[in-house]
């Protein structure tokens, strides 16, 4: 039976409940206000008492207003119709909410009920599966969308049955596996993972080091970045961090494109809504939309919501890898993340580390990025997540918590500089304050020697040293007074 | 003195990218390819100069070939129209090597 | 504020600070109001049965016997039509003598847009005005404040801006004004035969600070009933966000919270955000478009209020004194109207983008000669020529004084380029410069 509590203690969106029964750390939970259920994480607990963060305004709220707790951790609803999608960040499908405002306490349902999907089965009767295992496949905007035998299922499993090719609902049955104890166990095409735990059905995860292309000159030529690999973008306002976001997310060569508008400005979301459904994707013909999911927890929104809505782009991320595909996932701003744990750090009263930001940030930060990655699954297929997070330092000073912790885990650096965004010189990226590590791998240079040609990576690194040179003479002239220098 | 038009030259032919024109937003490893062996190219040029105003111009010319090449649609009439522009640019200020 | 019938009063505060008063009371709801010996007050934590309560006014003179009652929401205001000319305080009470406005009562701070329902700005908002017109054109549903030191006449330029603006209404929030910049506003929307689509909500310097943190959410509020439910376009004015900031310190500080960059909240940038996104086009054709003011220190952008909201809205119109012409002039390098893509050469001239690119590319080498000149080094006649652009330029399009449509600013803007250059030397494309290049 599903434990409950009652409110004993409100500040701001922090609410202390005393519970009667076990509680998880990080179980969902209800809070009754009225007719609406307000969705709540525990964060922490002492005694009797759970401290939870509320996905929601708590204006109104009462103490003594009754909490059910939910069972399970917040997690995300996996299964075919998640592209196109527009989700909030607890991936509630916001086209699905009625009226102009966001009420508070609606949750819709992400994926379509309805909807039929031409399935062809990949297993067959007889074979030994695990979880993650393909059971079969369906067309999703023109992607092959695989099937899986779900992440939680432990051990090996036979196939008794795999439904035939034909259209089928996300609900409908498409396969009976049998578990070791010879029990049935019937799959559809939903399944369920918590957001907040990595999802590792692979082999292994060996270094990246096939280039990704993004069509942005001063990433492919100077700082490439590859097909798993890790990168960010720092820069103060103004620098052109939005437009390069963008621009890479266009153009970059990935199967599918997952963007989380994470506390940024709602005009930016918007003009993604506006865009892509017209333009076309350059690599496949088709339009850019089918390609992309956007999670989107603008500035205005909830601030719990915010810290959740990374690790929902992550997951879904990481959902689509184990189908053997390419992701580009793409967080703006992971600077405004970090401030929606600090915000949390400071209500829990925690002993602050610097700027006010949780001690354990950097862990955080690295934890997160450690979830990008080239991977070969355990049918022998790969598949990566690539992910470019931009970071905004305040004051456009890079020794800050985030950048500094950013620094230490993304392997690729893209340092956009106010300088040359007034100059209106873009992309305003430094091409010498920026590095990619990956033009240090080996593999990558053996990869790059067959894709391009063995004297690649020689020129392009004389190009660097040229253009260092030429910022030092540019400097000593400035020391000299000529005003045309500079310019660099 | 070389370096700083040299590393102009390098950011107008390959860094600088203009985000809301149609063909210069996305460049493939091909054209990347293309552009990095001509700018190189041009590096290692030896070039014979009367005297130090003559530089700023010429390389001015130039970057403003690069330019319109980054602008055209990859190996069209245009693009190849550059291109012949840039190398009749490169003969002309190019001599052979002398003292 | 009324208060209903059979309330409980309570008697008993067992802690007062600075700000805040507790006590113990039950079935108080967040956020609710309350009135502390007839001062309003807000609940800000609730713990079992002691409640917090943060005293707008202050708590000076509050004893510990004051009679406490529970209003059993949370700051409301009365919206309809009759808003309409009217000046209201931080708490929606009238102060220009007018009757209490009947009207659907709505509380303040209400929800936020589905980003799917959101609608792209697309309209442009001329102000006359070329160093925001022609160089950093506004867009309806657009955010944007004005970064200006203290020093500069940024609510003159905000008073023009608004009264030249095509909104269907005004709306001013006031935080921090002085009574003086009050009147002035009062004054200038009269004189211009404005103040029937003048709403005001203005806590003065008379009014102790945290009563500024209530004027933005009522002027929003205000600005979301004309926009949703009389599809208008409204502007607000919210003048001085930097004094709003101050305030939240002041709070967070007094509640004990850890202070995060320059004492500012670790919520700052939440606490600006959900203000300023209340920008918005609403897909009926209503919107509301914010210009704010930022004072800042020296004109350090780098503070943290400047800092958080260059993080969050669509650009900001930089006002310094050009020392060659003695005038204020929008600084053309450090302003920025992230939206004017949208609108530039689309719904004005086809030559717009060039003509605004080019200007300000001149200027810039106006002011490399310029440090040439101050360090001693020949000018050339190329620099001259800049420099004699660069005051026309500052004189005729970029000072605040200027007034006229965006066309004529674009002419202006072609007779400078002829007056003062050759055609190849403003590089323009070669089609335009045949078209507008001025016949002499």
């Amino acid at each position: 039976m599903a434990t409950t509590g009652k409110v004993k203690g409100i500040i701001a969106n922090l609410v202390i409940v005393e519970v009667e029964a076990a509680v998880s750390q990080n179980e969902i939970c209800f809070i009754i206000l009225d007719e609406v259920r307000l969705m709540a994480e525990v964060i922490k607990v002492i005694g009797k008492d759970a401290y939870v963060q509320v996905f929601e305004s708590t204006r109104g709220l009462k103490i003594g207003s009754t909490v059910e707790f939910a069972g399970h951790l917040l997690e995300v609803t996996l299964g075919p119709g998640i592209l196109s999608k527009n989700y909030d960040g607890l991936q509630n499908d916001l086209d699905k909410m009625d009226g102009v405002f966001l009420k508070r306490g609606e949750y819709t349902f992400p994926l379509d009920e309805d909807k039929l999907w031409d399935f062809k089965p990949i297993a067959k009767a007889g074979e030994t599966v695990e979880a993650a295992s393909w059971l079969g496949e369906v067309d999703e905007n023109f992607q092959p969308h695989k099937i899986m035998v779900p992440f939680v299922f432990e051990g090996s499993y036979t196939v008794k049955s795999v439904a035939e090719a034909g259209q089928y609902k996300i609900t409908d049955t498409i396969a009976v596996l049998v578990d070791e104890k010879g029990n049935d166990v019937e799959v559809n095409m939903i399944q369920k993972w918590p957001v907040k735990k990595a999802i590792t059905h692979y082999k292994n995860k060996p270094r990246p080091f096939k280039l990704l292309e993004t069509g942005v000159r001063t990433i492919d030529t100077i700082n490439p970045i590859v097909e798993g690999g890790t990168g960010f973008i720092p820069g103060p306002f103004g620098t052109g961090k939005t437009v390069l976001q963008h621009g890479i997310s266009k153009q970059a060569e990935a199967d599918i494109v997952i963007i989380a508008a994470c506390g940024e400005r709602a005009n930016e979301v918007v003009e993604i809504f506006t865009e892509f459904p017209e333009l076309v994707d350059p690599h496949t013909g088709r339009k850019l939309i089918e390609r992309t999911t956007i999670i989107a927890n603008t500035s205005n929104m909830p601030v719990a919501a915010r810290e959740a809505s990374v690790y929902t782009a992550m997951t879904l991320a990481e959902y689509y890898r184990a189908m053997g595909l390419k992701i580009l996932l793409m967080a703006d701003s992971t600077s405004r993340w970090a401030q929606a744990l600090r915000e949390m750090s400071n209500r829990l009263e925690e002993l602050p580390g610097p700027d006010a930001f949780p001690m354990d940030l950097s862990a955080i930060i690295a934890n997160f990025y450690a979830r990008a990655g080239y991977v070969e699954l355990n049918n022998g297929k790969t598949g990566s997540i690539t992910f470019i997070g931009t970071v905004s330092p305040a004051g456009g000073n890079l020794k800050e918590p985030v950048t500094e912790s950013t620094k230490k885990v993304a392997r690729c650096f893209f340092a956009l500089q106010q300088s040359r965004a007034d100059s209106k010189r873009y992309p305003a990226i430094n091409p010498i304050d920026s590095y990619s590590k990956y033009l240090e791998y080996p593999e990558f240079a053996e990869y790059i020697s067959e894709r391009i040609n063995d004297q690649w990576i020689p020129k392009v690194n004389r190009l660097k040293t040229m253009l260092q040179r030429g910022l030092e003479v540019s400097e000593q002239i400035n020391i000299l007074g000529d005003s045309s220098a500079g310019c660099l | 003195m070389g370096w700083r038009f040299l590393s102009k030259l390098i950011f107008w032919g390959i860094l600088q990218q203009d985000a809301f024109d149609k063909v210069d937003c996305a460049s493939p490893i091909e054209r990347q390819e293309y552009m990095l062996n001509i700018v190189i190219d041009i590096c290692d040029k030896e070039y014979n100069f009367s005297g130090f105003a003559e530089v700023g111009p010429y390389f001015k010319k130039v970057i403003n070939v690069l330019k319109q090449m980054n602008y055209a649609l990859f190996k069209s009439d245009d693009f190849f129209k550059e291109e012949k522009e840039l190398e009749k640019l490169l003969a002309e200020s190019q001599v052979a090597v002398e003292a | 504020m009324s208060t209903k019938a059979f309330q409980k009063i309570y008697t008993k505060i067992s802690q007062i600070t600075k700000a805040t008063i507790s006590l113990h009371a039950t079935g108080v709801g967040n956020d609710e109001l309350a009135l502390v010996n007839g001062k309003l007050a807000q609940v800000v934590k609730l713990m079992g049965d002691e409640i917090t309560l943060q005293v707008f006014g202050g708590t000076e003179g509050i004893p510990t016997n004051a009679e406490v009652t529970f209003i059993g929401k949370s700051p409301t205001l009365n919206v309809s039509d009759n808003l309409a000319g009217r000046f209201f305080d931080a708490f929606g009470n009238p102060i220009d003598g007018g009757p209490k406005v009947e009207g659907t009562e709505v509380e303040i701070g209400g929800p936020s847009v589905n980003p799917v329902r959101r609608k792209q700005p697309s309209e442009l908002i001329a102000t006359g005005i070329a160093g925001i017109d022609l160089n950093n054109t506004l867009v309806s549903g657009q955010k944007i404040p004005f970064f200006t030191d203290p020093d500069q006449p940024y609510n003159e330029v905000m008073a023009n801006v608004a009264l030249r603006a095509k909104a269907d209404k005004i709306i001013l929030g006031g935080m921090g004004l002085t009574n003086d910049d009050y009147l002035y506003y009062k004054q200038v929307f009269d004189n211009a035969g404005a103040l029937d689509r003048i709403v005001s909500f203005v806590s003065t310097t008379d009014h102790p600070p945290v009563t500024r943190l209530l004027v933005p959410d009522m002027a929003l509020c205000a600005a979301e009933y004309f926009a949703v439910q009389k599809n208008e376009s409204v502007l607000v004015l919210l003048t001085d966000m930097t004094l709003y900031a101050d305030s939240l310190s002041i709070v967070s500080n007094r509640m004990d919270q850890i202070p995060s960059k320059d004492s500012m909240p670790g919520s700052l940038y939440s606490d600006l955000a959900k203000i300023y996104e209340k920008a918005v086009q609403f897909p009926a054709g209503g919107s509301i478009t914010i210009i704010a003011v930022t004072t800042l220190s020296g004109g350090d952008i780098t503070h943290a209020i400047p800092d958080n909201t260059g993080y969050i809205t669509e650009g900001q119109l930089f006002l310094r004194r050009d020392t060659d012409i003695g005038k204020v002039i929008v600084d053309p390098f450090r302003s920025l109207s992230r939206l004017k893509q949208l609108v530039i050469g689309d719904k004005t001239r086809e030559d717009h983008p060039q003509v605004m690119n080019a200007a300000i590319r001149l200027f810039a080498d106006a002011a490399n000669a310029k440090t040439k000149m101050e360090n001693g080094f020949d000018l050339t006649d190329y620099d001259e020529r800049s420099l004699n652009f660069a005051k026309d330029y500052s004189d005729k399009l970029l000072a605040i004084d200027v007034n006229v449509g965006i066309d004529e600013m674009l002419d202006t803007g072609w007779n400078l380029f002829g007056k003062h250059f050759k055609r190849e030397e403003v590089s323009i494309k070669q089609e335009l410069v045949e078209k507008y290049w001025p016949a002499n």
